[in-house]
């Protein structure tokens, strides 16, 4: 009873872990996945994020 | 003591002339002051300029526009320090990489050059990612001839005589016998054991090239004396708008938050991977309020969304908004020279200077590169964003605003080929002549030159010291 307790909490443990590196990740592609738009305006080129 | 012509002295009394009473010039005398060995500062101006004695700067240019050659530099007590606008910091460990004199070495005399330029020994960096750095300079107020006016003339070791035109140079077998110089509308032969030029980055190629050709025998006619001249373009090269805030927070604790302009230099990882020359970048620290509400317009119109974003920081005065001014390194280019006029002279009869100046196409890519890499981080990290000049973006040309550090003409290095002076900035196959001033940067960086001038100095002084006290 008490091993399969402790098997479930590092199971759980490690999952979050896990999920809390992917959504890290995601993150950082994301952000560096940013698409580069160049608009010009009065003889300037401006660098944006297509967000933007 | 100060003298306003030329007195005859016991020469004998001076083991060394220095020539030239600007940074380099004071420096290198008050220096060995400290050694206890006296020196003559021969000085060709008088303690104001005037447009008279401006006249005798007059020079043609030839290729690309630079600033004015009368006009960028000082014919004075005090050289160009009368006029430069203080902006202090050692030049990038990187950029030694050329030069046959270490930045360690150079940094043994960091303290003693900051003392002189009454500026802290303070130059933080914070690293910004790996392409770039947040720096800081230190601006120093010092005008050479008002800070150490009255202690030249108590000084029994410093002389300093003014209105006194060094011409050329005359001697043979390697030696420097006198000095020709004009005084009082008279020609005066002074000897001495050592002889310093400091005359700045025109002068002192315009006195060696004028030498070569009064005294034949003198120099070494190989020397690529005038060449590789250099300057460090001043442009602006784009419009942004920085998020105080955002980059306060990126940077954590090591953001460099001071009075001075917000100011970003190239690491050498960008140099490297993109195969480009030094550069630095700032946006003012004053901010003009017509052209700053103008750029969040010009935002709100093309990026609305962000546009919208910015304007609210615009009330909680997080934004930073303005030009992108940058300063950029120009690659030594044998065929940017100064060289005699062979027809036009001054007063004195001492030819003018002509220089033959080609902007580099290096200098251009490296703004776009430079500026396209920070927008790009800008963009990413949402730091704020940034905008090239359209001319800088097509590579098309740029308009250099300054050209007022004169850098190389007579260059540091070991090769006779490329370089006229040695490590020890003596002249090359001359026992008794050293040169000092930014006309010995073999390479110039993006870095204000003045203090890498002071250290230099300081450390031609404690060398020569050396010797004569051996």
């Amino acid at each position: 009873m008490n091993k399969n307790k402790q098997r479930r909490n590092f199971i759980k443990k490690n999952l979050t872990l896990l999920f809390s590196f992917s959504f890290f990740n995601l993150g950082l592609i994301i952000n560096d996945l940013q698409i580069r738009v160049l608009k010009k305006k009065k003889n300037f080129i401006w660098y944006l994020n297509e967000k933007d | 003591m100060i003298f306003q012509k030329f007195k005859d002295f016991n020469l004998k009394d001076f083991p060394v002339i220095i020539f030239g009473s600007g940074p380099a010039g004071i420096t290198i005398a008050l220096e060995l002051e400290k050694k206890n060995i006296s020196s003559l500062i021969i000085e060709a101006g008088q303690e104001e300029y005037s447009e008279e004695s401006q006249d005798f700067y007059s020079g043609k240019i030839i290729g690309d526009n630079i600033a004015n050659l009368s006009s960028s530099r000082l014919r004075q007590f005090g050289g160009t320090s009368g006029h430069w606008g203080g902006w202090s910091k050692p030049i990038e460990d990187y950029n030694f990489k050329s030069w046959s004199i270490t930045k360690e070495e150079l940094d043994k005399y960091s303290d003693k050059t900051c003392s002189i330029l009454d500026i802290k020994k303070k130059f933080n960096k914070a690293e910004l990612n790996k392409y770039f750095n947040q720096i800081e300079f230190q601006y120093s107020k010092v005008r050479f001839a008002d800070k150490y006016k009255e202690h030249i003339k108590k000084s029994k070791n410093i002389h300093l005589i003014l209105n006194c035109q060094l011409s050329h140079f005359d001697g043979k077998n390697n030696n420097i016998e006198s000095a020709i110089c004009i005084s009082n509308n008279s020609i005066k032969k002074i000897k001495s054991k050592h002889f310093i030029l400091a005359c700045g980055g025109i002068e002192n190629s315009r006195i060696l090239l004028w030498t070569k050709e009064k005294s034949k025998e003198l120099i070494n006619n190989n020397l690529p004396i005038g060449q590789y001249w250099m300057n460090h373009p001043w442009i602006i090269s784009g419009i942004g708008v920085i998020n105080k805030k955002k980059l306060k927070e990126k940077l954590n604790n090591s953001f460099i938050d001071y009075d001075g302009p917000l100011h970003f230099a190239a690491k050498e990882n960008l140099l490297n991977e993109k195969n480009i020359l030094s550069a630095s970048m700032y946006m003012s620290a004053k901010d003009d309020t017509k052209f700053y509400k103008e750029i969040i317009k010009d935002i709100l119109c093309i990026a609305p969304e962000y546009g919208k974003k910015i304007a609210r920081s615009v009330f909680k005065k997080n934004l930073k908004c303005g030009n992108i001014f940058m300063q950029i390194e120009e690659p030594p280019n044998k065929n940017n020279k100064i060289v005699l006029d062979s027809f036009k002279k001054d007063k004195f009869n001492i030819p003018r200077v002509n220089l033959h100046y080609k902007q580099s196409k290096e200098s251009l890519y490296t703004a776009k590169i430079f500026l396209e890499e920070f927008a790009n981080l800008c963009r990413t990290e949402d730091l704020g964003r940034v905008a090239l000049k359209e001319n800088i973006y097509n590579l098309s040309t740029f308009e250099n605003m300054g050209g007022y550090h004169h850098l190389g003409g007579t260059r540091i290095g070991n090769d006779k080929s490329t370089s006229v002076v040695n490590s020890n900035l003596k002249m090359h196959d001359i026992n008794n002549l050293s040169i000092s001033g930014s006309s010995n940067f073999p390479t110039g960086g993006c870095t204000n030159p003045t203090y890498t001038i002071v250290q230099m100095a300081l450390r031609l002084a404690t060398n020569l010291a050396n010797e004569i006290n051996k």
